[in-house]
């Protein structure tokens, strides 16, 4: 076998690794979301908060990075010309989530919302519910590129905790609109609920896109 | 050598840039068009694969192409190899699919009428059914090689992108058998005509190894093809591609192989021999048109995907296209009747 065909050999091996890394990374920055969030609600904005919410930046920092290097790549060596459209565009909306999960982190540090202790069990569980439905997605995306006509299963649960989640931001906004306190402080509250919704509403946009790559994808 | 012999032979070479020009397209179009592979590497791989097939492989085909009609003067085979090229050439200017082999089928059959020579019926109406079994085969084995490929990507659920390095790895491969086989099947097509009349000797090579009349010939045809390949056929690449319906890489790679193994069935002398030997039917060795097994094994795929593939097919197309196959062979045999009249009562030469 010829030097250039190692080379090609290797050169595949290490974008389906990059690849790999990258859908690693979204993951764990989901992971990250959730345990950033559930230590603001015991404790606040603290220094563990700042630390957290600097490696979810780093995680999208790197996201960036390994996004950027994957469409180069992708163009350079003209590899999967049928596909490269449909894989750049996943890449890209998973990036996007990244930047969500991001602002979402910011926002906590820097807005740091007071929720009543009581809404906190509902609050973790929309947060649970959109971290899972980004997981979901991960392996959705990871099954896309081996074997794409299994990630029917995770798809459709994405799309079952979105709409979970959905349900259960109208309670906890309804039972923020239901207290005394000012009309300011419901909205800042709400908005926030907002957000983590989006997040959940791009993860399932992200998968319904996903499901139609696999119809295209199909033999 | 009499040099006035390559102004008869011109038409046959012309014959040979418009079959690279157009029929390469059957072997890589898909590739080239996909972007799969570089129109270089493409070029290059067809021009080498059709010289060895058309050198080494040719003699089976032309063989059943003779037994047609035996041109025994230069001026004739000038003329009919002429006639086949002006109708592959006017019918790609017109934008209809061509065949190159029913050209000079056509041709052939023109020049019978001409000589007031019986075309042989057998061998006429074998050529004819080769005409349908050839689109069929293609079909057949696309549908089969299909339903392998995906059992094993099924089974072993490579990577995109490992899927795609594989996929390129055999479409170059398949291209490049595809390559030898169409120089095997089709250089009788381009140089066959010539074969009575060769004006070449036979030159000794290394130890054993002669390089006969006919492989030179043969050799002279494919250098033809080669440029036709080089100069033409990008712009038909780039179109043949999903001019049917669109195709994925697998589905490119598997019309390659399916193309190449029809038009190996009828130019293998050995498959005949071993098919005799087994006591099985007789596989004529004719040339065959790879523009239609390249469209039988499209439609084999679109008919195994079921009704969302058979809606994919762009039928008017297909209509098209059978409709020059019925034309090609009719016009080539009007005008080749038409060419051998004025060349022989304007140009004063002995035509048959």
């Amino acid at each position: 076998m010829s030097e250039r065909n190692i080379k090609i050999f290797g050169r595949i091996s290490s974008l389906q690794k990059q690849i790999d890394k990258y859908l690693d990374r979204i993951a764990e920055a989901a992971m990250l979301y959730q345990q950033l969030f559930d230590h603001f609600l015991d404790h606040g904005a603290d220094d563990r908060l700042e630390e957290l919410v600097g490696r979810v930046l780093k995680h999208k920092h790197k996201c960036s990075n390994l996004c950027r290097e994957l469409e180069i790549a992708l163009y350079t060596d003209m590899l999967i010309p049928d596909a490269r459209g449909d894989v750049l565009e996943l890449l890209h909306a998973l990036d996007d989530l990244m930047d969500l999960f991001k602002d979402l982190a910011v926002d906590l540090s820097i807005r740091q919302p007071r929720f009543d202790p009581s809404l906190n069990h509902d609050l973790m569980a929309v947060v649970k519910m959109v971290t899972q439905a980004v997981d979901h997605l991960v392996k959705a995306s990871r099954l896309f590129f081996s074997d794409y006509r299994a990630m029917q299963h995770d798809l459709h649960k994405v799309g079952f905790l979105e709409g979970e989640a959905d349900d259960l931001v109208n309670k906890l906004k309804r039972q923020i609109f239901s207290t005394d306190d000012p009309i300011y402080k419901k909205i800042f509250r709400c908005e926030i609920l907002d957000n983590l919704d989006d997040l959940a509403d791009s993860a399932k946009d992200v998968a319904e896109m996903l499901s139609i790559c696999a119809i295209k994808r199909a033999l | 050598m009499d040099p006035t012999i390559f102004i008869f032979l011109s038409s046959g070479l012309f014959l040979g840039w418009s079959l690279g020009a157009n029929d390469a397209a059957n072997v890589f179009g898909t590739a080239v068009g996909s972007r799969m592979v570089r129109f270089g590497t493409a070029a290059l791989i067809c021009s080498v694969c059709l010289a060895l097939g058309a050198v080494f492989g040719g003699a089976g085909a032309t063989h059943g192409l003779g037994k047609l009609g035996q041109i025994s003067t230069l001026a004739g085979a000038f003329t009919v190899a002429l006639s086949a090229a002006a109708t592959v050439m006017w019918m790609t200017r017109a934008g209809l699919p061509v065949s190159t082999s029913q050209a000079i089928v056509g041709a052939i059959v023109g020049w019978n009428m001409f000589a007031q020579l019986n075309t042989d019926k057998a061998v006429l109406s074998k050529i004819a059914m080769t005409w349908i079994a050839c689109p069929v085969l293609g079909a057949v084995f696309a549908m089969m090689l299909y339903q392998i490929i995906k059992g094993i990507i099924y089974l072993f659920k490579p990577h995109l992108l490992r899927q795609d390095q594989l996929t390129r790895y055999g479409l170059v491969l398949a291209g490049a058998l595809g390559s030898y086989s169409l120089g095997a099947n089709n250089i009788g097509n381009v140089m066959g005509v010539f074969v009575p009349s060769s004006p070449f000797t036979d030159l000794p090579m290394y130890g054993d190894w002669i390089l006969t009349s006919t492989q030179q010939l043969f050799l002279l045809g494919a250098i033809a093809i080669g440029v036709g390949v080089f100069t033409y056929s990008k712009k038909v690449m780039m179109t043949v591609g999903d001019n049917l319906m669109p195709l994925s890489p697998v589905a490119a790679l598997v019309v390659v192989v399916a193309h190449s193994m029809v038009l190996f069935v009828f130019s293998s002398t050995w498959l005949q021999e071993t098919m005799v030997s087994m006591g099985l039917f007789k596989i004529p060795l004719i040339p065959v048109s790879s523009s239609q097994a390249v469209i039988g094994a499209v439609i084999g795929i679109g008919m195994l995907k079921g009704i969302k593939g058979v809606r994919q097919i762009r039928w008017m197309v297909l209509l098209n296209i059978a409709g020059g196959w019925m034309m090609t062979p009719i016009a080539a045999a009007i005008l080749c009747y038409v060419f051998l009249f004025v060349m022989q009562n304007v140009f004063n030469q002995v035509v048959m």
